[in-house]
């Protein structure tokens, strides 16, 4: 928190600093919902009061400098019993310097880092040249930003890639190391790449290579094909060994429990009927090397309209294999701009969607056959040129697995789930959502 | 909103009751919600067409050259400058109903007309709202200062206000390189207008964009994202953070934002989760389900009951232990992460059974055949959870 906090600091000196040149650019939002949670205590209802921060400053004294933070915070207005009903995170705040001419760019703050074998999230720096050449560098230093459980937050890590980038296809190869205290964390190797094969032939691929257990954990290809302007076909297939990819987010590490490993085939056609209609159907095949084998299908299809497209209509159908689901949604926007005696007062918008869905899944003894429905009505208006407010109102009905009970157990009274032996009983819920926004 | 809990008959629907707060959080959506519409209905209304005017009529029918009403284009550098025609210019054909006053020949509304009746006012400036790079200046002497070769559906246009402005077509006669390499940003300042983005993403983001997006990702040139998207964009789903909003929920009006966990996604996570639970960790972290798992009690509790009821959703468990044959073992392994879900913590259960005793456990070796030769021996970490330094 304190690093988080001075770091915040650091920015807002440098950016009042150069305030007199820079641009600023961003959205606070304000947003509260009510929700209801699972609970054993009771405490089932929460009203979580969010205040999100995207803050963009350009021209920071110099048109190349700019800085650039995310971040929320978050309380409970109604639930104060748990660990995470006051929260905040500094999603990302770095300082970049860009020079569109020579295409570079650097970083110094917490960032996001995409470099090949590298998904990184840390504090640190991290930069990238396109050459005029098309040869291209990336490379990242910094600690981990990571408050997961498995306690690699502040390994240091180090990594870039190596790439070139020309009209028709792109190939990188990259590296990154962990290291915790003189212990090497992770230490992995990876090659990817993009390439046009004929006109409407697009391949893309990846694989990255662990060199602590010495093999290919993670390999993926995709193929695209526009066979025409509406028709597209795509397959993928890739082979994960998921102890080793997971092992970034988990206490389990690196360890190697097995060498098991996951295979996936999807396939998949997307026809655009036109600018309004899109149908897709796609199959995939999860092939485990020591376990069952499944497929599982779909399709969907949905209709746009409007302006923007941005009301919508559709269905989808999913069949697993000991379960299929269908599910209808819509959603419909209506905008209304006016003019007034008001200047202030600019758009009006109505909105109201909703999700009808029914799946068939052993997931809970008893009845197999659940439904959830849920729709939304919103209201909302622009005020000026900078104010949102919106305001919606769910109403959802959908399975009630609260079914709770009391138990003595370790010496205590503990209340956990109890089972069911017959029909999940159901419950209506309504939720509102009340959003500003302040666009500057 | 919802009542204290109780146990109703199986099968029984419940209707819950709302607490004062929550109550009051609801009228008051409710109330804004009413007033709203109030006020659309009673006070706003449309905005009006202010000409009656047909490029078709004027440029076509008539044969009248462009230049003759939008004589200072060629000088424009920018897309602001609109060059519409003065009074005096359109007074040279229509002298006759300007000298009658016979103003509702071309200006429908009362505001326009006001002004046309003034005379020396100048044209109220047309807010542009497609923001672009671009100037007549460059182009006109690339086209051959043919206005058609862009403007062609000007002339199609019966009404003023039907679209007139170019489509992408004109422009990649030359631009084609730059669109192919997604230099969107040497001509659109601004593409973050959700109008856009059906187009944008029906071009860039086709197919099972979701699912594949990572691979596309990696190669991408951040800065060519960066054209359409904001990184809040990215960071609404990859966070990572538990209790974080759904994109559904934070940006209800964009319908690309109504595809995560759609209905209710608590019923059917755990198959998901066994399928491909790396989907899960692009947005979440493991402390997402065990914090959840925490608090909902679908939790192992030392000493308690088994919450499955005896229907494990993993492997079966049997007097607190799970299924030792190869196929149960097998699944264990494979959905590690998941098992976390429930069982990870401070202490995870495993540890009860396969630690070493001088940490604990019964000294249950979990390893696989093969095991001894394989693991990383410099990274101690998670081996001192189970073995005694």
């Amino acid at each position: 928190m304190a690093t988080r906090a001075l770091v915040v600091a650091c920015c807002a000196v440098l950016i009042g600093g150069s305030a007199h040149s820079a641009e600023l650019r961003g959205r606070l939002t304000t947003l509260a919902y009510t929700q209801e949670r699972f609970d054993v205590d009771g405490n089932t209802e929460q009203i979580p009061l969010f205040q999100f921060v995207s803050l963009n400053a350009y021209d920071l004294g110099n048109e190349a400098l700019s800085f650039h933070l995310d971040g929320f915070g978050k309380v409970d207005l109604r639930d104060q019993t748990y660990d995470h009903n006051v929260d905040g995170e500094l999603t990302y705040a770095y300082l970049q310097w860009r020079d569109r001419e020579r295409n570079l760019f650097v970083r110094a703050g917490r960032q996001f880092v995409r470099a090949g074998v590298a998904s990184e999230y840390l504090d640190g720096v991290y930069g990238d040249w396109l050459s005029q050449y098309r040869i291209g560098f990336q490379a990242y230093a910094g600690r981990q930003v990571n408050d997961d459980i498995g306690g690699r937050s502040g390994d240091l890590e180090w990594g870039g890639r190596l790439y070139t980038r020309q009209p028709r296809f792109e190939v990188g190869a990259s590296a990154m190391e962990t290291r915790d205290d003189d212990q090497t964390g992770f230490a992995r190797l990876g090659l990817d790449g993009w390439a046009q094969v004929i006109d409407k032939v697009a391949v893309n691929a990846h694989g990255f290579w662990d060199r602590i257990s010495e093999e290919w954990f993670d390999y993926q290809f995709l193929l695209t094909w526009e066979a025409t302007a509406k028709l597209l076909f795509s397959a993928d297939y890739g082979q994960v060994i998921p102890n080793l990819f997971l092992s970034h987010t988990s206490i389990f590490g690196n360890l190697i429990f097995s060498d098991d490993k996951q295979r996936e085939l999807g396939l998949r056609a997307d026809y655009r009927v036109d600018r309004h209609w899109t149908l897709s159907a796609d199959a995939r095949r999860y092939d485990y090397s020591d376990g069952d084998d499944d497929w599982t299908e779909g399709a969907e299809g949905h209709y746009r309209w409007g302006k923007g497209l941005r009301n919508e209509v559709g269905a989808a159908f999913e069949n697993w294999p000991e379960s299929k689901r269908t599910h209808l949604y819509g959603r419909y926007t209506f905008d209304n701009p006016w003019v007034t005696s008001r200047s202030d007062l600019t758009r009006l918008f109505y909105g109201l969607d909703f999700i009808l869905y029914h799946f068939d899944d052993p997931i809970f003894p008893g009845d197999r056959q659940h439904y959830t429905y849920s729709t939304t009505a919103t209201l909302g208006a622009d005020i000026g040129d900078h104010w949102q407010l919106t305001g919606s109102l769910d109403y959802g009905t959908r399975p009630d697995y609260r079914d709770y009970t009391t138990v003595t157990a370790g010496g205590s009274e503990i209340r956990v789930p109890s089972t069911r032996e017959s029909d999940l009983g159901f419950r209506q819920d309504v939720d509102a959502t009340v959003k500003l926004v302040y666009n500057f | 909103m919802n009542a204290p809990h109780t146990t109703s008959p199986p099968g029984a629907r419940e209707m819950s009751i709302s607490s004062p707060t929550v109550r009051a959080l609801q009228v008051f959506v409710a109330v804004a919600l009413l007033a709203g519409l109030a006020a659309c209905l009673h006070i706003f209304r449309q905005p009006p067409e202010h000409f009656n005017f047909s490029h078709k009529l004027h440029a076509v029918d008539n044969e009248i050259p462009c230049r003759e009403c939008h004589g200072g284009i060629e000088s424009s550098a920018d897309e602001h400058t609109r060059d519409l025609p003065t009074m005096e210019v359109c007074e040279q054909c229509h002298e006759q109903q300007i000298a009658d006053k016979d103003c509702g020949v071309c200006h429908r509304d009362a505001e326009t007309l006001e002004e046309a009746k003034r005379k020396e006012a100048p044209p109220k400036p047309v807010r542009y709202d497609h923001p672009l790079i671009f100037s007549h200046q460059d182009h006109v002497p690339r086209v051959d200062e043919d206005c058609h070769v862009c403007h062609d559906r000007v002339l199609k246009a019966a009404h003023v206000h039907d679209e007139k402005l170019p489509t992408m077509a004109p422009c990649m006669t030359c631009h084609q390189e730059d669109y192919d390499q997604l230099h969107c940003a040497k001509c659109h300042s601004d593409l973050s207008d959700p109008r856009y983005r059906p187009e944008l993403a029906h071009f860039s983001h086709r197919g099972d964009w979701l699912r594949n997006h990572q691979l596309h990702s990696e190669q991408q040139d951040p800065t060519a994202c960066a054209q359409c998207h904001q990184e809040d964009f990215c960071a609404d789903c990859h966070n990572g953070v538990d209790n974080q909003v759904k994109p559904e929920v934070k940006w209800p009006r964009r319908t690309d934002r109504h595809f995560i966990h759609r209905g209710d996604y608590v019923s059917r996570h755990p198959i998901d989760a066994s399928r491909d639970v790396q989907q899960c960790l692009g947005c979440h972290r493991v402390n997402t389900c065990t914090d959840c798992h925490g608090r909902s009690g679908v939790r192992w509790v030392q000493g308690g009951p088994d919450p499955w009821g005896g229907n494990h959703p993993l492997v079966s468990v049997t007097g607190g232990f799970h299924d030792t044959s190869p196929a149960g073992i097998a699944a264990i392994r494979r959905n590690i992460v998941q098992c976390a879900g429930c069982h990870e913590g401070s202490r995870p259960v495993c540890i009860n059974c396969h630690a070493d005793a001088g940490t604990g456990g019964l000294g249950i070796n979990p390893h696989p055949p093969g095991f001894d030769s394989t693991f990383n021996r410099t990274n101690e970490r998670v081996c001192r959870k189970c073995h005694t330094p």
